[in-house]
């Protein structure tokens, strides 16, 4: 509704942030916010609106509840990051979290595809 | 689980911002470092790869927003920052701020006080010991059904709480209890505050017993075979000098030996006071005289009745099951409806406290809070000028982007942290003087506890919070108003937003209001005593003596009271000087019993009565104007038909005809009198008050186990009171009297109005000294402000008296505010005072105490405004005109 007609780029629903976020760590490991970034725009094949800045409220977020633990580590430029790692806490929530998206994800499909009989 | 540790982690970075802000920098660092070193790869320069990194990344001040608001609360952590705020800019200003707060700290601090007396004596459980299941029953009588109390209307009589204890399923335990006060004799003999209890009642209470044992239910088996007494800690100090071997001593009270059990601490008892001695209630025909248990068990209620709640029930599961018993048990009594009222133990909830207690409440907290308010006014004067003062600070504030409401809310945070302050200080108080101010009340031991529970912290702490809003909200909203240019330019001196003549009015006309309500009140309470003080009486009430007597505590048959007055009366008439001796059934100005009278017409209307001898008449000089008093010597009529003589005003109740005589009137239970006389009306019930209708029965056939012995005399009255005293001993030596003589007695009363006089009196010089401060404070600044505009008018040759009528023209309209908005708020408090019992007295028409408060409350207020008006017009032009 926000974008030009033709622009295919679409901004984050409400709560995926923190799916997405908990599924690169498991795929990638632990990473740092712009590994994660780049990971982000690297698999959206830059269709995402995102600001990389976004990260950092939704990875405090998660560290809060339990979900991803960080700790300051070298990069290998020899910099240092705050590399993030998805506890067990994390992994239940998101196989949790998962299911629920899928779930609803399914329901709105039914619902939009439902054609007049 | 995940959200109570995130909650916590909120909390925690919200209040301890310190750690995460750097650590956020750092990664935030961190990550546009990686992000530059990506866009330099690709070949950027380094600014370009900079300004790169810094797009892709998004704006860093939003990122840390959000991150705040992530990781934190933003309005806790906004709160914080105005706090530390607030208290850096009260130490830049620390002489208002502490005037600020010592405003504060009277007003909270009196409001907190008045309100710790009045939660410790009405809104707390007067239990100590597990208040959570205790429960106080009431009982009240309705209906057509007669029932004799000897307390107050809602006490039990033997058979209800017979019928509760073995009924009730929703109270574990129910026990039942009165007051007594009791005679000690022997040992420098003294009066002991007494409770007759049932045996369990000291196990429903849940005491501990410091030393022996408590009440077994053996000892209350029968009436009057275990004379045993339990002491609490005050009364083994008080009467036996906390004397170790007291278990297993026998002692006499009310001439009946008693043996000493055990020893209680000093725990609540469902009342303020704390009682001395607890006995076994079956106790009660020995010490207390007349048998209880055996004269109509259905009919006399004498016992409070408390209990404790099953696990998990409330007051009102009880309250509804003791609605059914007691219904089961009326419909044995036609005509008989019993109410049912259990409470938590609070005085409040008594029923028949409630009206009164709201009254008294009302009146104590509405002079303190109005005190508070004549505080808040002065505090916004105080904030309004900071303001002013700080305008050049504000506006580089506002300039540089900060939002108005933070800017508001800022400048609240300043005003509240300041009342917070005032509020602990004041709790802090409250918590010492409470008690010894409660204490002044009573001249009994006060037993309920003062300190600052929930409520009382509660209540300062909406103290605190109206204070700041009613005291700092104006200013704080006036604050963003300033033009800001002129503002920067002027660095603030002489332009101010605030103080438009218009906000100036509003608070002088407040303040004026404020001060003539507490002005009047005083006035008519400091009246209402004088009325008091001095009655329009037809005798010289300093030649009638008074001795009250009280054989309650003697424990007398009837036969024995009547030997005892029979000795005491002849002794007393041959007294040199005295020339009359009466009798009646309570003193001058003590009220005496009511009664139902019943007139031929059927129908039924209350008066007093009043037991007399004939010569009550003669002494109290009260003319017969129609037939005569009773025959002398009084003929021992039956018990159920007497002469009587009435009141002019009960003769006028009962009949339309004047002729009233030999007619006959019903009273009481059902006895029949015979009207024989017809007395004028007057004053005997209260001081200044027309006593309305009167019944006057003949003493022969009354009970005078509490009565007074009146005398007419002259020559040395106190000489003549020591004899009375010697003589009654010398017929019981453990009866105590004092008399008095009836201007004694009305002084006494008085002073019941002191404590009156001295609170709205304190209050009242309170407002004044506040209100004078606080407008001459605001006055002054007024004047600083236009000094540049008066050195103009006077170097352009304006009298110096010209400037002075400026301001006092100024005054004119608030002050005609205030006083017409003041007078009729006056009047309505009189009005509510005069309602409540306690203020009987208080006339709200009395034109002097109003002209008074006005003439003051303007004096004041123009004295305010002609000193700073004076002094501004002695400045020398030229001076005022450099002060720029």
């Amino acid at each position: 509704m926000s974008g030009e007609e033709g622009d295919d780029r679409v901004e984050l629903l409400q709560g995926s942030l923190d799916l997405i976020v908990l599924q690169a760590l498991v795929t990638m490991g632990p990473q740092h916010a712009y590994g994660l970034a780049t990971r982000l725009e690297q698999v959206a094949d830059r269709r995402l609106t995102l600001s990389q800045g976004t990260l950092h409220p939704a990875l405090v977020r998660l560290e809060q509840r339990g979900w991803i633990r960080g700790r300051w580590q070298q990069t290998e430029s020899r910099r240092e990051a705050k590399y993030y790692a998805i506890t067990r806490a994390g992994a239940r929530a998101l196989a949790r979290e998962t299911a629920k998206w899928q779930r609803l994800v399914g329901l709105v499909n039914k619902l939009l595809l439902e054609r007049p009989s | 689980m995940t959200r109570l540790r995130q909650l916590l982690h909120r909390m925690y970075n919200a209040l301890r911002p310190a750690r995460a802000e750097p650590e956020l920098a750092r990664e935030v660092g961190a990550h546009l470092e990686l992000l530059e070193q990506q866009f330099r790869r690709r070949g950027l320069d380094a600014v370009d790869a900079r300004n790169a990194a810094r797009r892709a990344f998004g704006s860093v001040e939003w990122v840390k927003d959000a991150h705040r608001d992530a990781r934190s609360f933003i309005w806790l952590d906004e709160a914080r920052r105005d706090c530390q705020y607030a208290l850096r800019s009260l130490r830049r200003s620390p002489s208002v701020s502490l005037v600020v707060l010592l405003s504060f700290g009277l007003g909270i601090g009196l409001n907190a006080v008045v309100f710790s007396v009045l939660n410790g004596l009405l809104f707390r459980p007067q239990v100590d010991r597990d208040p959570g299941s205790f429960a106080r029953v009431y009982l009240e009588l309705s209906g057509d059904w007669h029932r004799d109390v000897y307390g107050n209307r809602f006490m039990a009589t033997l058979e209800d709480f017979d019928t509760i204890r073995s009924n009730t399923r929703t109270l574990s335990a129910v026990t039942a209890s009165r007051p007594a006060t009791f005679t000690l004799d022997g040992g420098g003999a003294a009066t002991l505050r007494g409770r007759l209890v049932s045996c369990n009642y000291l196990a429903v209470h849940h005491w501990p017993v410091l030393m022996g044992r408590g009440f077994e239910e053996a000892d209350c088996a029968a009436p009057d075979v275990q004379p045993v007494a339990v002491l609490s800690r005050r009364g083994w100090a008080t009467g036996f000098a906390s004397d170790p071997n007291i278990v297993g001593r026998t002692i006499r009270l009310n001439n009946q030996p008693m043996t000493i059990i055990g020893v209680t601490p000093d725990t609540q008892v469902g009342e303020p006071l704390l009682p001395h001695v607890y006995v076994p209630y079956t106790m009660q025909p020995a010490l207390l005289g007349g048998n209880y248990f055996r004269d109509s068990p259905s009919q006399l209620a004498w016992l409070d009745l408390a209990g404790r709640l099953k696990d998990g029930l409330a007051a009102a599961d009880a309250q509804s099951e003791l609605a059914v018993i007691m219904k089961s048990l009326d419909r044995i009594y036609p005509g008989r409806a019993t109410d049912v009222v259990v409470t938590n133990g609070a005085l409040i909830r008594a029923p028949g406290l409630a009206r009164a207690g709201a009254l008294l409440i009302g009146l104590a907290l509405g002079s303190a809070s109005l005190v508070l308010l004549l505080v808040c006014t002065n505090v916004t004067g105080l904030l309004f000028a900071r303001v002013m003062r700080r305008q050049h600070e504000i506006a580089v504030r506002l300039s540089v982007g900060a939002g108005r409401s933070r800017l508001v809310r800022q400048l609240l945070t300043e005003t509240f942290v300041l009342a917070f302050l005032a509020a602990s200080g004041s709790v802090a108080l409250a918590a010492f003087v409470a008690a010894p101010v409660a204490q002044m009340l009573t001249p009994f031991p006060v037993g309920a506890w003062f300190g600052p529970d929930w409520r009382v912290v509660a209540y300062t702490l909406a103290m605190a919070l109206a204070a700041t809003a009613i005291g700092g909200l104006a200013p704080a909203l006036a604050s963003p108003r300033f033009e800001l240019t002129r503002a920067l330019k002027q660095s603030g001196s002489t332009n101010g937003t605030w103080a438009t003549p218009h906000q100036r009015a509003t608070l002088i006309a407040g303040q004026v209001s404020l001060t003539l309500v507490l002005l009047v009140a005083t006035g008519l309470v400091v009246r209402a005593q004088h009325r008091v003080l001095s009655p329009q009486l037809d005798y010289d009430p300093g030649a009638v003596t008074v001795t009250a007597i009280d054989l309650t505590t003697r424990g007398y048959s009837a036969g024995m009271v009547r030997g005892f007055y029979d000795q005491l009366l002849p002794r007393l008439e041959t007294l040199p000087g005295v020339s009359a001796v009466a009798l009646t059934s309570a003193p001058p100005f003590h009220a005496p019993a009511r009664v139902a009278v019943t007139a031929d017409d059927g129908e039924t209307r209350a008066a007093w009565g009043r037991a007399v001898s004939s010569n009550y008449f003669q002494v109290m000089h009260v003319p017969i104007t129609r037939g005569h008093t009773f025959p002398m010597p009084p003929t021992p009529g039956s018990n159920r038909q007497v002469p009587v003589v009435i009141s002019e005003s009960l003769a006028r109740l009962t009949s339309a005809s004047p002729d009233v005589l030999g007619r006959r009137l019903r009273f009481g239970n059902g006895t029949i009198g015979d009207i024989v006389g017809i007395a004028a009306d007057t004053s005997s019930v209260r001081v200044g008050v027309p006593d309305g209708p009167m019944l006057y029965l003949p003493a022969g056939d009354a009970d005078f186990r509490t009565g007074a012995v009146l005398m007419l005399g002259s020559g040395d009255l106190r000489a003549l009171t020591r004899t009375i005293a010697r003589l009654v001993q010398d017929i019981d030596p453990d009866v105590r009297t004092a008399p008095e003589t009836v201007a004694t007695t009305i002084t006494r009363q008085a002073s019941q109005y002191d404590a009156a006089v001295s609170t709205t009196g304190l209050s009242a010089v309170l407002a004044v000294v506040l209100s004078f401060t606080g407008l001459y404070g605001m006055m002054t600044f007024a004047a600083a402000q236009r000094t540049r505009e008066i050195g103009v008018r006077l170097a352009l040759g304006a009298q110096r008296r010209a400037i002075v009528v400026l301001f006092m023209r100024a005054l004119w309209r608030p002050l005609a505010t205030g006083l017409a908005t003041g007078l009729p708020l006056a009047a309505l408090v009189a009005i509510v005072m005069q309602r409540t019992r306690v203020f009987a007295d208080v006339r709200p028409g009395e034109p002097w105490a109003y002209a008074a408060a006005v003439l003051l409350v303007a004096a004041t207020t123009m004295l305010a405004t002609l000193v700073p008006a004076v002094s501004v017009s002695r400045t020398a032009p030229i001076e005022a005109l450099r002060n720029d």
